[in-house]
């Protein structure tokens, strides 16, 4: 592979976990759900992945879990907000934070190592496939793992189910106007619930993938804030998941920059400063041409 | 009676918490039983643990008091990990290169430095907001990336002591250093700082035109601005006072305990303030208890682990229990519920019991 392929090939890598996060976002970002609590589903699908694959050495299990797991720490995101009105940055918050200290106790609890897991099997790359003999995108295709074909199918189907069926519409409503939809017979609370559980569960399986296939191990905080960038992100691109997924490229790209010029003589942290200065730039252009549901965090009977 | 109420929820959760990490202790073959008798013990154990009790509870207090504050006027600042990095910062670089003061003067001199910088940060984002019509979550949480890997990239380059292996500052001068309450422990002065922090912040919020807006403002945005008060102003005030308070915190860790700015030393305390800040209610003399019941779990679970296995990773999901259970009282009410009902039902019925008697007028 060339230069250019191989940075193509790394930005595609990259951005997997941020088009999934970001699909996940927008579906709780257009229930009218604050989608703060994205890193903690993120971290802890990874966990769940890790601990099912060390245990089963079987990868799809390993996905099944992150993805239940990411769903079932989501219902708290939802009890709170959804259920006992608690603010949504709030619930985020302890989501997130719970996320990260469950993993911490249960990953000393099972391996008695502070931080980081035994290696174990993970995704590979297609390489022996038929995928390489493709002209042009053949190389950098191949170059990816089956997580990514996955990321890409949930992308098109978030977007069909967002905009082109009834739930879709009906969640939508409930974002925008929740009173509205109430008085129209949609059961709110219900639509909420399903957007932030979907949201979960799509987190976990962008958590699989860092902990799957990115790595062979599960580390501590291995999310690095991807969760509170897949907001970003949702957000810019109006948590429509099709223009979310082409804005994470932007990001993965200035996350592969970090691990292409860490050889070069520029101090390390100035690359590993890049997504987040990224991200803080989108967040303060956002409101120029992206806004979010008009009902965000308000439930029908306030 | 209000006031109990919200003080007999905080118990309640904190128990609550405690039940609930006992149950994870049980599934995961300890006897919580032990484990908590253990804490109990390893946290009054000895003179310098009950130190360790107050030193582990001051960087605690101070963020717990940025959270608290900025939450009576509903701002959730996220960003004060980032605010107690720059404190830990600049109160590295001024202890260790301003030379020539005598001892109070110097420790002033860079606790109120480091509370500018983090008044700056507040300002910053604030402005941000502002300006840009940001949601300030984001821009808090990408600061404390961004204001991380600043504070690595100064530890490892150009601020990086002589001949240091690990990245880390110079060490700050003797003159910088705060005193020590009990010799040889890390308990500092800081604590009291604090302390008097939360009790002026007390004073601010219940006794001040500053603190009654701050109140109005938080619980109910458009009755305030009806009556005149600016929300935007308040906004800065509010954020900028939570910024500083955060930052003194982070010096007061850098002077007291470390010493010099290392990498990665100063993460992780702002979000454990949220947890301090809900415990007391956001009430800031509830804080100093609060934070302090910390310690002892923070003091205890150290001494526990130096002499058994047992994970002291629990005592973060302790806390993380609190935030849920607090914010959501509701939880807390039907469990009483429950067990009240259950209570009354098993007990055999009392006869009433006799009013006191009126108070006598006095002669």
């Amino acid at each position: 592979m060339n230069t250019a392929e191989i940075i193509i090939s790394a930005t595609l890598r990259m951005s997997v976990p941020i088009v999934l996060g970001s699909t996940a976002a927008s579906f709780s970002t257009k229930a009218g759900v604050v989608s703060f609590g994205c890193e903690g589903m993120m971290a802890t699908g990874a966990f769940c992945g890790a601990l099912a694959v060390y245990y089963s050495n079987n990868l799809l299990l390993g996905v099944l879990c992150a993805v239940l797991g990411g769903a079932l720490i989501s219902l708290l995101h939802a009890f709170l907000h959804v259920s006992n009105k608690v603010n949504g940055t709030l619930s985020g918050v302890s989501v997130n934070m719970l996320g990260t200290a469950a993993s911490a106790l249960v990953l000393k609890i099972v391996w008695k190592t502070a931080g980081f897991s035994p290696e174990y099997r993970s995704f590979v790359k297609l390489s022996d496939g038929g995928l390489a003999k493709i002209p042009w995108i053949g190389p950098i295709l191949a170059d990816q793992n089956i997580l990514f074909f996955v990321a890409i199918g949930i992308v098109l189907v978030s977007w069909v189910i967002l905009f082109k069926t009834p739930f879709g519409l009906r969640l939508r409503m409930v974002g925008e106007n929740p009173v509205a939809a109430n008085t129209v017979g949609i059961h709110t609370s219900a639509m909420k619930y399903a957007g932030v559980i979907i949201c979960g569960a799509i987190c976990g399986l962008a958590g699989a993938y860092l902990s799957l296939a990115r790595m062979n191990r599960f580390v501590l905080d291995m999310t690095g804030g991807r969760g509170y960038v897949s907001m970003v992100i949702a957000d810019l691109g109006g948590a429509n998941p099709l223009i979310a997924g082409a804005a994470s490229l932007l990001f993965g790209f200035f996350d592969c920059l970090q691990s292409i010029f860490q050889s070069v003589d520029t101090p390390s942290q100035f690359w590993m400063i890049m997504p987040y200065m990224f991200a803080l730039c989108v967040a303060l252009v956002n409101n120029k041409f992206a806004h979010g549901p008009a009902g965000m965090g308000k439930h029908f009977d306030d | 009676m209000r006031a109990l109420n919200k003080f007999k929820i905080s118990v309640l959760s904190l128990f609550a918490a405690l039940v609930i990490v006992a149950i994870v202790i049980w599934i995961s073959g300890y006897s919580p039983f032990d484990i908590y008798a253990r804490i109990f013990k390893g946290a009054f154990g000895s003179k310098m643990s009950i130190a360790l009790i107050f030193s582990e509870a001051t960087p605690l207090m101070f963020s717990g008091l940025a959270f608290a504050i900025a939450f009576k006027a509903r701002i959730i600042n996220v960003g004060v990990e980032s605010q107690m990095i720059m404190g830990a910062l600049v109160g590295a670089i001024a202890g260790a290169y301003i030379h020539g003061l005598p001892h109070m003067a110097h420790v002033t001199l860079t606790l109120l430095l480091a509370g500018m910088s983090g008044m700056l940060i507040g300002f910053f984002i604030c402005f941000l907001k502002v300006r840009f019509h940001a949601q300030e979550v984001v821009i808090c949480i990408m600061m404390n990336s961004i204001l991380l890997y600043v504070g690595s990239y100064l530890a490892n380059g150009p601020l990086k002591a002589v001949g240091a292996g690990v990245a880390q500052t110079e060490t700050i001068l003797e003159t910088a250093k705060l005193t020590k309450l009990i010799p040889k422990s890390q308990l500092t002065t800081g604590f009291l700082i604090g302390a008097a922090i939360a009790i002026a912040l007390a004073f601010i919020l219940e006794r001040t035109v500053l603190g009654y807006k701050i109140r109005v403002a938080g619980n109910n945005r458009i009755a305030g601005e009806t009556y005149g008060i600016q929300a935007t102003k308040l906004y800065y005030i509010t954020f900028m006072l939570s910024g500083f308070i955060a930052a003194i915190g982070g010096s007061v860790l850098t002077q007291g305990v470390i010493m010099r700015f290392s990498d990665g030393a100063v993460s992780g305390y702002g979000f454990r303030g949220i947890s301090v800040a809900a415990l007391a209610m956001y009430n800031p003399l509830g804080v100093i208890f609060s934070s302090t019941l910390f310690g002892i779990l923070n003091a205890g679970s150290q001494a526990v682990n130096r002499t058994t296995t047992i994970p002291y990773e629990f005592v973060d999901v302790i806390q993380v229990m609190v935030v849920v259970f607090i914010s959501a009282p509701q939880i807390i009410q039907a469990v009483e519920k429950f067990f009240g009902d259950r209570l009354k039902k098993a007990l055999p019925k009392r006869p009433a019991a006799a009013k006191p008697d009126q108070e006598l007028p006095r002669a």
